[in-house]
């Protein structure tokens, strides 16, 4: 037989809400499962566990930055030779950036592979593939129009993509390939490919898009660049959202590109 | 915290149940021993599960994921003042020429930092509605700046060093509380929050 304050509580024991069964009320009741290992200490320590999530943004960031590092690095080596610096030296320069890109990108990308591969899987809508070329006429356009107002008004110096490689005989294929096909591919699996992947997990795919451009934009250190490469990456991050495809993406990256350094090369010999 | 049955000074009924009120008749027990602030932690994981526990964690952490906004502004505004003062005195001067026969142009250097001015503030009015996503911006801008200044100067890199690491900090933790808050926020399912008010 119970003691008569032993028998079902009317309140509960923590909150002193009157509840009608159960021993606590809906707020204070404990969970049906314990579905999450807590360490002691944390805060905020029943959701820490949750590793996807972090993981993958932290992964976006890793890939970020050893580009970056990547970039650091060939800035660096730039100033040690300072002056000796020949056009031979600088294509050589431009293949290993290329070379150790490429590296870390196709690294992250097979550490990713689950992500990245059915952006290769499928074409898209053949309507982007189409539209792409056009696209990139608007982009350098952009880019044509805002570096030239900004080099009008501050007389910046001239920076050449094709002059040293054209100097150490190499014609216009080599910074075709070091600045238009190269930095198009591994730029795009990057960008849209992992880093775009792994923020939608973490952020709205609207969100993800714009982040992911202005990643990109910041990622080339240019001020004078930044605002045409910011709308350049959000139309890039539109395409890859709703085509689901990267070849197209690829596709106006390297037109843009091929496209300025085209130009260039023929306006200098003009 | 009750460890065993106590006896309620109100009613005399016997609380099987450890707890800080009766459960026959409501009214509060006596507290056997001094209570620390409530915090949720491992040792109050039920806590931390409940409704109420998860409302608190995720104003805290909406809290601490909008810690970015405030960052971003001052750094707008630091930018913006410097950037103003090396635009007026590099109108009034031109190119200068420093000790290690750098060659620099203020205006040029001025109107490179009016431009993150509006970055950062822009980035710090988009914190307001998606404090993760101007976060990791933020942060990616801001380290990245930093990096280059460190390629550029290495003799510079100590300059501010405290205040460069209290900036990357409160950032870093406003990205990691606004990853835990979305994650909250799906496990309260309420959506991923993007683009609440």
């Amino acid at each position: 037989m119970s003691e008569p304050g032993m028998s079902q509580p009317s309140f509960c024991p923590d909150c002193g809400v009157p509840i009608s069964g159960g021993s606590h009320c809906v707020r204070c009741a404990p969970p049906a499962v314990d579905e999450i290992a807590t360490p002691a200490g944390s805060r905020v320590s029943t959701i820490s566990n949750e590793k996807q999530a972090p993981a993958n943004l932290r992964s976006a960031l890793w890939l970020y930055f050893t580009l970056l590092g990547v970039i650091a690095a060939f800035t660096i080596a730039y100033q040690v030779v300072g002056d000796e610096v020949t056009p031979e030296w600088e294509v050589n320069a431009e293949l290993a950036v290329s070379g150790l890109f490429a590296a870390v990108v196709l690294f992250a990308a097979f550490r990713f592979r689950r992500s990245v591969l059915p952006m290769f899987s499928r074409l898209g809508h053949p309507g982007w593939t189409i539209a792409a070329p056009f696209m990139a006429v608007g982009t350098v356009t952009l880019a044509s129009l805002i570096v030239g107002l900004i080099n009008s008004m501050f007389s910046l110096p001239d920076q050449s993509y094709s002059a040293p490689a054209v100097a150490a005989g190499y014609g216009i294929w080599l910074p075709l390939f070091t600045v238009a096909v190269c930095p198009a591919v591994t730029e795009e699996i990057a960008f849209r490919g992992v880093m775009n992947s792994a923020l939608r997990n973490v952020l709205e795919p609207r969100e993800a898009a714009i982040v992911t451009a202005l990643l990109f934009a910041i990622l080339h250190l240019s001020i004078l660049s930044f605002p045409h490469l910011l709308v350049m990456g959000l139309v890039l991050g539109y395409i890859r959202h709703r085509s689901g495809s990267l070849y197209p993406c690829i596709l106006l990256h390297f037109c843009h590109n091929a496209s300025v350094v085209l130009l260039e090369h023929f306006h200098d010999g003009a | 915290m009750a460890t065993s049955a106590a006896i309620c000074p109100h009613c005399s009924a016997s609380n099987a149940v450890p707890g800080k009120f009766c459960t026959a008749c409501g009214r509060a027990l006596p507290s056997p021993v001094k209570v620390a602030p409530r915090v949720i932690s491992g040792k109050s994981k039920d806590f931390a599960e409940s409704g109420a526990g998860q409302a608190m964690q995720s104003e805290e952490l909406g809290k601490q994921a909008r810690a970015s906004v405030k960052v971003l502004l001052v750094l707008g505004i630091l930018a913006g003042l410097l950037g103003m003062v090396l635009l007026l005195v590099g109108i009034g001067n031109g190119p200068m020429e420093t000790d290690d026969g750098i060659v620099l142009d203020l205006k040029i250097v001025g109107i490179t930092l009016l431009v993150l001015c509006g970055i950062y503030l822009a980035l710090s009015f988009w914190a307001r509605t998606s404090p993760l996503a101007a976060s990791i911006t933020g942060l990616v801008l801001y380290t990245s700046l930093q990096v280059a200044d460190l390629v550029a100067a290495p003799e510079l890199v100590l300059r501010g060093i405290i205040f460069k690491i209290i900036i990357i900090a409160v950032l870093a933790k406003a990205v990691s509380a606004g990853v835990k808050h979305r994650e909250l926020m799906k496990r309260m399912g309420r959506g991923t929050g993007a683009g609440q008010g």
